[in-house]
């Protein structure tokens, strides 16, 4: 959840800081958002076969997830000019790189399985199987390739959250709250192509909540 | 008839209004890190 946290964070943070500096909080619009679609679609689908009766084989279920995020990386590549995709990019791309090096899932050692989930039997998952209907493979340190990209990150014990994080977690985090943050601050300036007219940006949308 | 033409234009006036823009943005980032975080990150698909 800390990623919608944060796109929750980020929006609220930017409202206040369009009321406090006096601007409009501002809307803007996305490239090719069909992409972003088609790979939660995709998944969304994928990981509700059980629910058929369908269990889909672990390669269907990487081959899935990794051009959901040839998807994702396309859609940020394409709207890299705006706000907080830039880190959006990085994170996917991390995201991205360590499943490829790792069969398509996102590593996760048996020391963080066993953190998220004391009450689960160890013996219902395997070194080397996908965990359960989920994005993670169970790796060791040792065997997982680019192991700092993974699943790794946790919270502090005295948090009740018990979730598993990746670097490209943090960086998408903070994209998201970068680029909801950025609609309060003062509208762009205008810029002019080379025909001399005037191009449209994110500051023709405001949405007016004030 | 007529209820259904005011439906109509307000809804096309909320759809091309700033505030439908940063509904549909706030929801395509939703699912955006969905689909690209970790599954207990965005408590999202596969978690």
């Amino acid at each position: 959840m800390i990623l919608l946290t944060a796109i929750l964070l980020g929006l609220v943070s930017g409202m206040v800081r369009s009321k406090l500096e006096k601007h409009p909080y501002q809307a803007m619009n996305l490239k090719k958002p069909g992409l972003v679609v088609l790979a939660f679609l995709a998944q969304f689908c994928i990981f509700q076969l059980p629910h058929f009766g369908v269990t889909p084989r672990d390669e269907w279920v990487a081959m899935t997830l990794v051009a959901g995020q040839i998807f994702l990386l396309v859609f940020t590549f394409l709207n890299r000019k705006s706000p907080g995709f830039i880190l959006l990019i990085l994170g996917t791309l991390l995201n991205l790189v360590v499943m490829l090096l790792n069969g398509g899932l996102m590593p996760m050692s048996p020391e963080t399985i066993a953190y998220l989930n004391p009450k689960t039997s160890p013996d219902s998952w395997f070194i080397g199987e996908r965990l359960w209907n989920s994005k993670n493979i169970a790796l060791s340190e040792e065997t997982t390739r680019l192991s700092f990209l993974s699943d790794r990150f946790i919270f502090p014990y005295w948090l009740p959250y018990r979730v598993a994080f990746s670097l490209g977690d943090v960086l998408l985090s903070i994209g998201a709250f970068n680029l909801f943050w950025s609609l309060g601050g003062a509208p762009r300036k205008h810029k002019e192509n080379t025909n001399g007219q005037k191009v449209t940006n994110h500051s023709s949308l405001r949405t007016d909540w004030q | 008839m007529n209820t259904y033409k005011h439906f109509k234009s307000d809804l096309a006036r909320f759809v091309v209004s700033g505030k439908a823009r940063l509904v549909i943005l706030v929801i395509m980032l939703a699912l955006f890190v969905l689909a690209a975080g970790a599954p207990g990150a965005s408590g999202g698909v596969g978690d």
